[in-house]
This record gives C-alpha cells, structure tokens and sequence, in this order.
C-alpha cells in the first residue's frame, strides 16, 4: 500500500501539473472572445476600414508597407522576421484570420503577436484580414490604399532620434560622429562625422532624399527618399543639428 | 610521360576553374529570397534588385568583409567569396535584411 501510494503521488502530481497546464492554455483560448457580426450600421468589412486598423494596429511592428520594417523589429535586435510578405507566413485566409484573432496563443505565430479578438470589432478583423490578404496579392494597390489613411505626422526631434538610430548608426555611429561598422569597409571617402557638419537644412534634405553621389559626394550613402516620408526626413534634420558641436 | 603529366595538371586546373559556380540572390519584398545558401570557395553570389526602391549589400563578417554599395530596381552586383567561413550578409538601407551564406 505504501508503495502504491509513494508511486502514485508522482503521477497524481504529475497529471495535475499537466491538467492545470491544459486547462490554462483552454482558458487563454476561451479568454480570446472574437467577436460575432453587428447588426447595427456600416457592419460591412471593407480595405478601406482595413487599412485603417492596419496603419493603427499593426504598423508598429509590420511598417508601413508591411515589409516588417515597424519601429519594434527596428529597434530590438533578435525580434522575430515581421515581413508579412515572406512566403512562410500563412496565406490562406482562415490561417490569416486566426492569427489576427488569437495571435500567437496558438503557437503558430511568435508569441510576440498579440491577440487582437478582444480589440477589434468583427468589421474590424474581417475587413484587417482582408487587407493583409490584398496586401500580398496586389501590393502596389494596398501600399497607395495605406498611404491615403496614413497621417502626415509632425515633424519632431524624437521621430527624428528613431530613425537615425535605426538607419543611421550603421555608417555614422551611435553619436554621429562617423564610426559605425560600416566604417570598417567605407573608407575613402569615410562616413560622414555629423558632429562637425554645419552644412544647410536644403542641402542635408538633398543628400538625404537622393544620395551622396547627387551632390558629388560618396556614392555610399544612399538615396532614403524611397523609404522616409518628407516629414520624417525634416525630423531626421532636427535630430542630426542636436547632434552637433 | 610528361606528356601525361601536362595533360593531367590541365584536367585539374580546367575541372578547378568549372568548379566555380555563380549563384543568384534576390532582394524582393526587404528580404533576400532566401534566408540562408552554402557554397564553395571561389564561388560567386549574384545580387539582383527586384524591389521598385535601392537596396545595398554588405558584410563584415571576418571571413568575408565587403560593401557592394546601393543600387536600384534591376541592377546586380557580384561578390566572390574566396575564403571558407561564415558570412552574415546584410542590407543597410533595410536593417531587417539578413543572408548567412556558408563557404566551404
């Protein structure tokens, strides 16, 4: 008797740990209520009402084209690959929709993607799935779509800050003064030292916009007018003047 | 006899030179199309942009250090890889960019 009893306290501890591990993971999934169809007015998903839960709920860590350049992933090293547009994300509707829904409660996604059942109307999750879906079929049409809801911003210092720290430091270091790891390859002529820099607002907004070689100076640098908005490089400009001397 | 042995050493040169193969990459949608490729010393990987914005392409990994430098939709560039190691490569424009290439 007692080595039945000394056997079966393990197991009986055993399958409760596994019970109560069951049951919370039931719990979770119940939590995530989705919610059911209004019947009250405008409940028809559209892209419109999409991309507009997209540019609100989803661009911090997907970016605003969805091409995973959100300001999560920017900024944090070893955060999971957010570019909705890698075929190993799932493409089928029902997989996109319940990713939206549970997120990564149901292990098929990172953990790091919340939940969104309990945030968003039903309108909100179908017409957000439908714009993930177009997002991939027709990204040209989405992208324009995106940019129409999508605020100007305002220009600020700390928009500024964010993006040099997350395009910048690479060539011009944490402080700009010329020393990022690029500069171990770019060597004649070096990155720039933005500290000691005293050039125009008109001429920084050129050479950031177009590139180096537009204003005959290293064809290193790159052209950003593609992937920063007007506003952003104007904050851009605020930041790197803070920088200097 | 020296015959053969001239014979036998352009054998081995010709089958070292065939041996080198260029393999392509693409930059579509901010990523490599694919996340990892092995290949050989002496091999050389060619990076076309297949994205309608500029894409750069560089290392500086030990076994590997290089910048290709920015380019637009369309263009390549080439890079050979001439010591074995591994090789993060990466894009500076698009942070989120990553390719490991292991030489052999």
């Amino acid at each position: 008797m007692l080595t039945l009893f000394t056997f079966a306290q393990p197991v009986r501890r055993l399958f409760g740990a596994v019970l109560l591990l069951a049951s919370s993971a039931l719990l979770t999934q119940l939590a995530i209520a989705e919610s059911e169809a209004p019947t009250g007015d405008n409940p028809t998903p559209s892209l419109q009402a999409g991309a507009e839960v997209f540019q609100n709920r989803c661009t911090l860590c997907h970016g605003d084209d969805g091409m995973g350049e959100g300001l999560l992933p920017l900024k944090l090293k070893q955060y999971p690959n957010t570019n909705l547009m890698k075929p190993k994300h799932p493409q089928d509707r029902a997989s996109v929709h319940d990713i939206v829904v549970y997120g990564g409660t149901r292990g098929t996604v990172s953990n790091l993607m919340p939940p969104m059942g309990n945030d968003l109307t039903w309108t909100e999750v179908e017409s957000v799935v439908d714009f993930v879906l177009q997002l991939r079929q027709q990204p040209e049409a989405a992208r324009t779509l995106l940019a129409s809801v999508r605020g100007q911003g305002e220009v600020s210092r700390k928009a500024g800050q964010d993006i040099f720290t997350s395009r910048c430091v690479l060539c011009h270091g944490k402080f700009g003064e010329g020393d990022g790891r690029m500069a171990k390859v770019i060597k004649n002529p070096p990155p720039a030292d933005l500290t000691a820099s005293r050039l125009p607002d008109d001429y920084l907004k050129q050479i950031i916009s177009k590139g180096g070689a537009s204003v005959s100076r290293s064809p290193q640098m790159p052209p950003w007018g593609d992937q920063l908005s007007a506003v952003e490089i104007e904050s851009l400009i605020l930041y790197l003047k803070s920088l200097r001397d | 006899m020296k015959t053969y042995s001239l014979i036998l050493l352009a054998v081995v040169l010709n089958a070292g030179i065939a041996q080198a193969e260029t393999i392509e990459v693409g930059q579509k949608d901010k990523a490599f199309t694919t996340d990892k490729v092995e290949i050989k010393v002496g091999d050389t990987i060619k990076f076309t942009n297949n994205d309608p914005f500029f894409h750069n392409v560089f290392s500086l990994s030990d076994a590997k250090m290089f910048d290709l430098g920015s380019y637009p939709q369309g263009e390549s560039k080439e890079v050979v890889f001439d010591q074995p190691g591994e090789v993060d490569v990466e894009c500076a424009i698009h942070p989120n960019m990553q390719l490991k290439v292991i030489v052999k």
